[in-house]
């Protein structure tokens, strides 16, 4: 059993003119220690899949399971508190605090001392590879790869083991863009993560342990090499 | 509490932004609160002007021509002009009652009533006699040293002396016909009767002045009907001196000049009494000559059911050791509407009417109405200036309600006059003098006049309504900017911060603490900006309230004067109640702004929650 079953899970809501099914009939399951890569068209619904699972909202109908809770029962506020991080193409940190004070933010939210969350906070900025000199820099004094370091930073700080990712390379040069993507590799390999990526990104997909193809909210599992393709 | 530290650091962190909006706000607020401080200050004034001030009316009625004519003066020895006003018909107050007059006191035409009690006191005797030799009207009886025709002073002996107060030597004394171009010749050895009054004459020679007797009425009635018509007698006589021959008192004559003696003698101990349906319609409580020092005003409700209660002068209250409280009996005798007690009435109580005190049976006038009234005020003359305008308070004047007297004056009247100013008044609203006057004029009448009085109210008003005014552009003003200002403020740092909330979403803040994060900021940087308004409008209240209030100050509050009791007290409260701006004003009216404040960011801050997270953040662009 994966740390999260999405099992039969639906999502429409009301567009102007008609009910759109975002999602459909989707089943899946995601493990501890795993890199999955969700790839599909603008539309297909892989966002929306990622805000659920993110617990940003609930199925229409079907379930998701995490570590064998159902997600409609969950706190969802709590769930991506302490369980589930998000990073976004666009980094979306806070512009008007700095990259060590964006780090320490959840940690406060959980109620750390700010000593204490800002001893953590350097360590793992440090382990993104970024030195001290950024702890005082806001947003827009970083780099583009910078602010995705910290944003990781930023989703580790939770002490979660689910990473959600949203097109996390979008907005770098290659670069920096391989950097990310094995950052989230070593998440998931070395620190035990489940981390999700919805990428067009096909070199990104390529890293994944496992790819799913999103097509007109429905999902499915395309071989990765040396595997059959099957249905999920 | 970190949502707070993290949210008030990232305003802290736009510090021109956030100080511009605290400043602007400030303004605003301090605008707000000035306005606010004003028309609440101006409405105050407004009210208490209202309270204090009265707009009056008096009326005359225009003579229709002048009657002229010459009368001789014998002190002269020459015809002198003489004029008077003569009146078609008189005509009623009820000529005052029209469409569109909105009386708060109708048109009154008032007597004077005369009350006549044996046991007060009018006048203070000493204070008299140190200050003339004589006292009220003189009726003796004489015999001329020799034969003569007093066209000149000639010598005549006083052999009784049957009404008034002589103190120094009445023996021999100057005595001339003043009006008679022809006297009748005086025999030496026969007694006269006359009634005297006195005049100075300075001999053009010697440059000595001598005091002559002149004889000065005649036994008469001077009785007039309702309307004002004379009542005929049989009696009256144009004799300024008759002959006293044995048992001539027995004749009918004679018993008229015992009975004159009798008037006189009550006449010049005599309460005038004016009965009025309210102090405000008399001038001299109006215009200030009178206040009401001790005690209070007779109520609306004594005036209206005609309670047996009355104001007295301190003169006369001191006199006769009256105090309120305690009850003055006045039996009234009878009504003069031709003048008001102050022209036949000195303050010192000292005077008489300009009438006979005889009615058309030759008799003294009987008590038409007597009552035993509470003293409920006691007034102070402010202005002892004896003028003839008849505006004053008489000596010894006692107010009643009109309604207290409960039998008719009709056959008590001695002398009658169509509406003169000084009795004749009514009351309308502060601020309707032209409506009415407009109102007025299309009646026709032309006859009329109608002078007002409002102790410069018309005036006061307009400088109050041009305050009133501007509080009012400033709390228009002060509120749309400061609505303006939140409106902005809330789209600057709560609309513009949706992304900010999405974040905090995402990172698994509820909702509850994404309001909180953001709402925190918003209040306690609003809670500055009202704060430094509200300090500031406070500080510059009191001056912008002199700048804008106080160059009226002088004509707002000069109501030193009204029938109102301590009225010098009044004054000073309102100086004193006007000098501090209430703070009160400056808390609420930051308060409100708070409120206000809070009410927008809750609403930016729901339409933020609204937005789906996600979706808001996958945004491609940033």
């Amino acid at each position: 059993m994966g740390l999260i079953e999405v099992k039969d899970v639906s999502y429409s809501y009301q567009g102007k003119y008609q009910t759109i099914e975002a999602v459909k009939n989707v089943t899946c399951s995601f493990d501890e220690g795993a890199f999955y890569a969700i790839v599909g068209h603008s539309g297909s619904g892989k966002t929306t899949l990622l805000s659920l699972l993110a617990g940003l909202d609930l199925p229409t109908s079907g379930e998701i399971y995490v570590d064998g809770s159902a997600m409609s029962a969950l706190n969802r506020d709590r769930y991506r508190l302490k369980t589930a991080s998000v990073v976004y193409q666009s980094f979306n940190l806070f512009p008007l605090l700095t990259a060590l004070e964006n780090v320490t933010y959840p940690m406060q939210l959980q109620g750390r001392s700010k000593a204490e969350a800002e001893a953590v906070a350097k360590q793992l900025i440090a382990e993104v590879g970024l030195g001290e000199k950024i702890w005082r820099r806001r947003p827009l004094m970083m780099s583009g790869g910078e602010q995705q370091r910290v944003a990781i930073a930023r989703a580790r700080a939770a002490g979660g083991k689910i990473m959600l990712a949203d097109e996390p390379t979008g907005n770098l040069d290659a670069k920096n863009g391989n950097m990310i993507t094995n950052q989230l590799k070593l998440l998931a390999h070395e620190r035990g993560y489940a981390v999700i990526v919805v990428t067009h990104n096909e070199e990104l997909a390529k890293q994944a342990d496992a790819v799913y193809m999103m097509q007109d909210g429905q999902l499915t599992t395309l071989a990765k090499e040396g595997q059959h393709e099957s249905d999920a | 509490m970190s949502q707070t530290r993290n949210s008030i650091r990232q305003m802290l962190r736009m510090p021109v932004r956030t100080a511009l909006f605290v400043l602007l706000l400030a303004v605003a607020v301090c605008l707000l609160a000035l306005g606010v401080h004003l028309q609440l200050e101006s409405q105050e004034q407004m009210r208490l002007i209202e309270e204090s001030f009265t707009t009056i009316g008096t009326v005359r009625q225009l003579p229709n021509s002048m009657r002229t004519g010459f009368q001789w003066s014998a002190l002269e020895n020459e015809y002198q002009f003489t004029s008077g006003p003569v009146y078609d018909a008189k005509l009623p107050p009820t000529v005052l009652d029209f469409d569109d007059a909105n009386y708060i006191e109708q048109p009154e035409q008032r007597p004077y009533y005369g009350a006549y009690h044996p046991d007060y006191v009018i006048s203070d005797r000493e204070y008299e006699r140190s200050v003339s030799n004589e006292r009220g009207h003189l009726i003796v009886e004489f015999t001329p040293l020799e034969d003569c025709v007093p066209s000149q002073p000639v010598k005549i002996k006083v052999k009784r002396l049957l009404l008034g107060t002589i103190y120094g030597d009445l023996t021999e004394i100057w005595f001339m016909a003043e009006y008679l171009e022809n006297p009748p010749e005086m025999k030496a050895g026969k007694t006269y009767v006359s009634l005297l009054t006195t005049r100075g004459m300075t001999d053009k020679e010697t440059g000595e002045r001598t005091t002559v007797y002149l004889p000065g009425g005649f036994v008469e009635s001077t009785q007039v009907d309702k309307n004002g018509k004379k009542i005929a007698d049989n009696f009256s006589s144009e004799n300024l001196w008759e002959e006293v021959t044995e048992g001539y008192y027995d004749s009918l004559q004679g018993r008229c000049w015992l009975n004159l003696i009798e008037g006189y003698e009550k006449f010049e101990n005599t309460i005038p009494v004016t009965p009025t349906n309210s102090t405000k319609l008399l001038m001299a409580f109006h215009n200030g000559g009178a206040t009401i020092g001790s005690g209070r005003d007779i109520s609306e409700e004594e005036y209206r059911l005609g309670e047996r209660v009355c104001l007295i002068p301190r003169y006369f209250a001191k006199n006769n050791s009256l105090n309120v409280g305690d009850t003055l009996e006045l039996p009234l005798y009878f009504a003069n509407y031709g003048n008001s007690p102050s022209q036949n009435y000195q303050p010192n109580g000292w005077g008489t009417p300009y009438a006979s005190p005889l009615n058309a049976q030759g008799q003294v006038y009987p008590v038409f109405d007597d009552g035993s009234y509470t003293i409920v005020g006691i007034y102070d003359l402010n202005n002892f200036a004896y003028e003839v305008s008849g505006f004053d308070m008489g000596g010894n004047e006692v107010v009643i309600p009109a309604a207290s007297v409960k039998n008719s004056d009709e056959n008590n009247i001695l002398r009658y006059a169509p509406m003169q100013a000084f009795n004749t008044s009514f009351q309308i609203p502060n601020g309707s003098i032209a409506s009415y006057t407009e109102a007025w004029s299309k009646q026709g009448i032309s006859n009329v006049e109608i002078q007002f009085y409002d102790r410069g109210y018309t005036q006061i008003k307009s400088g109050l309504d041009a305050m009133k005014n501007v509080s009012l552009v400033l709390v228009l003003s002060g509120a749309a900017a400061t609505l303006l200002i939140l409106t902005f403020f809330t789209y600057l740092f709560i609309t513009t911060q949706k992304k900010r909330t999405a974040i905090e979403r995402s990172l698994g803040m509820s909702k509850k603490s994404c309001l909180r994060s953001l709402l925190s900021g918003v209040i306690l940087i609003t809670l500055i900006g009202c704060l430094m308004g509200g300090v500031l409008g406070y500080a510059t209240g009191g001056r912008v309230r002199e700048l804008v209030i106080d160059a009226g100050q002088d004509q707002l509050f000069d109501t030193t004067f009204s029938s109102w009791v301590n009225n010098a007290d009044v004054q000073l409260v309102l100086d004193t109640d006007m000098s501090n701006p209430d703070p009160l004003i400056f808390v609420l009216v930051a308060l409100s702004t708070m409120l206000i404040a809070v009410l927008l960011a809750l609403a930016g801050i729901r339409g933020n929650l609204r937005s789906e997270p996600l979706t808001l953040l996958s945004s491609r662009s940033q």
